[in-house]
């Protein structure tokens, strides 16, 4: 499969006045074209930063500190990294677009929904504003909005949460994007509501033939929606395989862990499952693997020296002493 | 005399529910509040955030209220405790009108009735020390000495797992699991009877939500808690309770055991409400049923059924006529002209 977005080397850095924290730590993934990769974790783990990078919407005291971001745009493979400011403008919001986590604070409350939808194309094309009015009217029709004449006069304020996700959609695609990036797009919304904007996510992905980054904390939207995952902990990827993988051939002590602690729910068997301790924090990472404290699987080489990401079977990559071949671990 | 229903739970155990006497009634509950218009502030309608429910509550048993964003069930749990005051309707607890309570002495009742917060960030006070914030409600509802108040203290520092050496610390020096953690403490220490737990694992992650619920279940075992546990959280709830009541709109459309409901949803809502949850397999995936459009505006309730403009089955009696609870049979009880009684 043709990749659309190549994650290298990625490392993010929080600057403080004592010291530095690197929050993302050589991450590295592929995005395919017209694939849906998820990237699940649980809050502080890094999964949020690295999307906001790919856009380049760091600001001070995150910053990126090296590692390459390709991305297939209209002008060929660009680092977006390497990419000045009005040059990634470009291709935001255009070429790679975000829906983030709360709909209600992400809209301007002074401006209707028209306008919101309309400022993307105003920038991106040089369409007359009746066109680009058409437009916005065709694409709230698009994500399932009742009365959109109407609701294109209205303010946020008059909407309810669902209904603001779905026109953070409709802006989100108005350009027709080859990659979107949703961040927790449903967290913050209803259950009833999460299955129709999640429904609502996997038809447009088949109509506009876009690639999706899925970035949650909830497995089930990951068992939903996604067809490859990356598992991150501590600002590391500790597993990445495809979704079926994930499930029922879970590799990595961590994954287990969260898998057993969503599952029990509901089994009345006494206690459930958990995971004991704390993730990290992230100026404080500890040598070895940064799971170690907590694993039950754990061994001597586990406390003194990192694992890397390997390959454990076929797309299936595993951070984990556990999977390392026997050579490797007899230090 | 305490009657006791076996429930399959499952695949190897029997649950047995004994059900101890009522600890709690609520009878015909209603919390409307006004909406206010204009310079004068004229009150032009009223929101029906809990419109006419009743419900019991057995001794130890876990009451669980689950329902969508704005359907009353965190109004219902304040109402309760009078910390918004009820617009009409009799709460029984332990034997005792609590609407006819005067403040002071409903004030002195809260030692038996407590609150945990859905969020253990903004409820706990950022410039007292985890001390301070455990001995206020005991200087509150106690006559204790020093030296009592200090051993109080150490006792439910134990009791919710936190070390003793963590106590003059503030609370932004701990993680969102131990704040739920002082939370618990600060609701326990006066040892109650009887705690409405609102939400309180949603602002949690799946990893620490399930150290919380683990917590309060052996609280409950030691301490013969009785709970209401509010959440919107289904996999939660079935985890955690014992009865479950399904709100919508401010009404209880369903109640019963948990497992019945679970297993055999009768009300459209509850179907629909347990299919959206996503599956955890995802060769597995689940027939949905999704509801259309949106919750109606409290303010202006349907005419009917509450459900009536998102239902699939929805025929023309749902548009006039209002359905009541009506009783299934094993104390199942639903709220939909589907079924007859």
């Amino acid at each position: 499969m043709d990749n659309i977005l190549e994650v290298k080397n990625l490392n993010i850095d929080l600057i403080t006045k004592k010291n530095t924290a690197r929050l993302v730590d050589n991450v590295n993934f592929n995005v395919g074209k017209k694939q849906s990769y998820g990237i699940v974790g649980e809050s502080g783990c890094g999964k949020s930063i690295t999307a906001l990078s790919i856009m380049q919407l760091l600001s001070y005291p995150l910053q990126t500190n090296g590692g390459q971001i390709f991305f297939k745009s209209e002008v060929g493979n660009v680092d977006l990294l390497s990419l000045k400011n009005h040059e990634i403008r470009k291709i935001r919001g255009k070429e790679i677009s975000m829906i983030f986590q709360e709909p209600m604070t992400a809209l301007d409350p002074i401006f209707t929904i028209e306008k919101q939808i309309v400022e993307t194309l105003k920038f991106h094309t040089d369409l007359n504003n009746k066109d680009m009015s058409d437009m916005a009217l065709q694409m709230l029709k698009k994500v399932g909005i009742p009365r959109a004449e109407n609701i294109l006069k209205e303010y946020p304020h008059q909407l309810s949460g669902g209904m603001l996700q779905r026109i953070m959609i409709a802006i989100a695609l108005i350009c027709k994007p080859k990659l979107l990036i949703a961040d927790e797009p449903t967290t913050a919304l209803d259950v009833t509501i999460q299955a129709q904007i999640l429904e609502l996510m996997n038809d447009l992905k088949t109509t506009y033939d876009t690639s999706i980054i899925m970035i949650t904390h909830d497995l089930g939207v990951i068992a939903e929606t996604c067809e490859k995952v990356a598992v991150f902990y501590a600002g590391q990827i500790v597993e990445e395989t495809d979704v079926v993988n994930l499930f029922h051939n879970t590799a990595h002590p961590y994954t287990i862990g969260l898998l057993k602690a969503v599952t029990s729910l509901g089994d009345k068997s006494k206690t459930l499952f958990t995971i004991p301790g704390m993730v990290p924090d992230g100026a404080h990472i500890p040598k070895g693997c940064r799971f170690e404290k907590r694993c039950d699987k754990k061994m001597k080489i586990c406390k003194e020296k990192t694992p890397e990401l390997m390959d454990i079977a076929k797309d299936h990559k595993c951070r984990c002493w556990l999977y390392a071949e026997s050579g490797d671990n007899n230090e | 005399m305490p009657k006791t229903i076996n429930v399959d739970a499952g695949f190897t155990q029997k649950v047995v529910i004994t059900m101890n006497k009522v600890l709690l009634e609520v009878e015909n509950l209603k919390t409307y509040f006004p909406v206010k218009e204009g310079i004068l502030k004229k009150t032009t309608g009223y929101v029906h955030a809990v419109d006419d429910i009743s419900f019991k509550v057995y001794e130890q048993e876990t009451f669980a209220l689950v329902g969508e964003s704005g359907c009353g069930k965190s109004t219902t749990g304040r109402s309760l405790l009078r910390i918004i005051e009820p617009t009409a309707g009799k709460v029984t607890f332990d034997g005792v009108d609590v609407q006819k309570l005067s403040k002071e002495e409903m004030r002195k009742k809260r030692k038996d009735m407590q609150l945990i917060f859905q969020n253990p960030y903004s409820s706990l006070n950022p410039r007292m020390t985890v001390k301070k914030l455990l001995i206020e409600p005991l200087k509150t509802h106690f006559n204790m000495s020093q030296e009592e108040m200090e051993k109080q203290v150490l006792w439910v520092m134990d009791k919710v797992g936190l070390a003793s050496d963590q106590l003059d610390r503030f609370p932004h020096q701990f993680s969102g699991g131990q704040r739920q953690r002082i939370s618990i403490a600060r609701a326990i220490i006066s040892k109650p009877s009887f705690v409405v737990a609102d939400e309180p694992v949603s602002a949690l992650d799946v990893s620490i939500q399930s150290q919380i619920l683990n917590l309060l279940m052996e609280l409950q075992k030691d301490l013969k808690l009785t709970y209401i546990f509010i959440s919107h959280d289904l996999n939660v709830v079935r985890h955690i309770s014992n009865s479950v009541a399904v709100m919508y709109l401010g009404r209880i459309v369903e109640t019963g055991v948990t497992e019945q409901i679970y297993e055999n949803p009768m009300h459209p809502y509850t179907k629909a409400l347990l299919s959206a949850v996503p599956s955890k397999d995802p060769l597995n995936k689940k027939k949905r049923i999704t509801l259309k459009g949106d919750v109606p505006s409290p303010v202006n309730p349907p005419k009917g059924c509450p459900l009536n403009s998102r239902c699939e089955s929805a025929m023309s009696i749902c548009k006039e006529i209002r359905p009541e609870l009506m009783d299934m049979g094993d104390n199942h009880q639903v709220a939909c002209h589907l079924y007859k009684g």
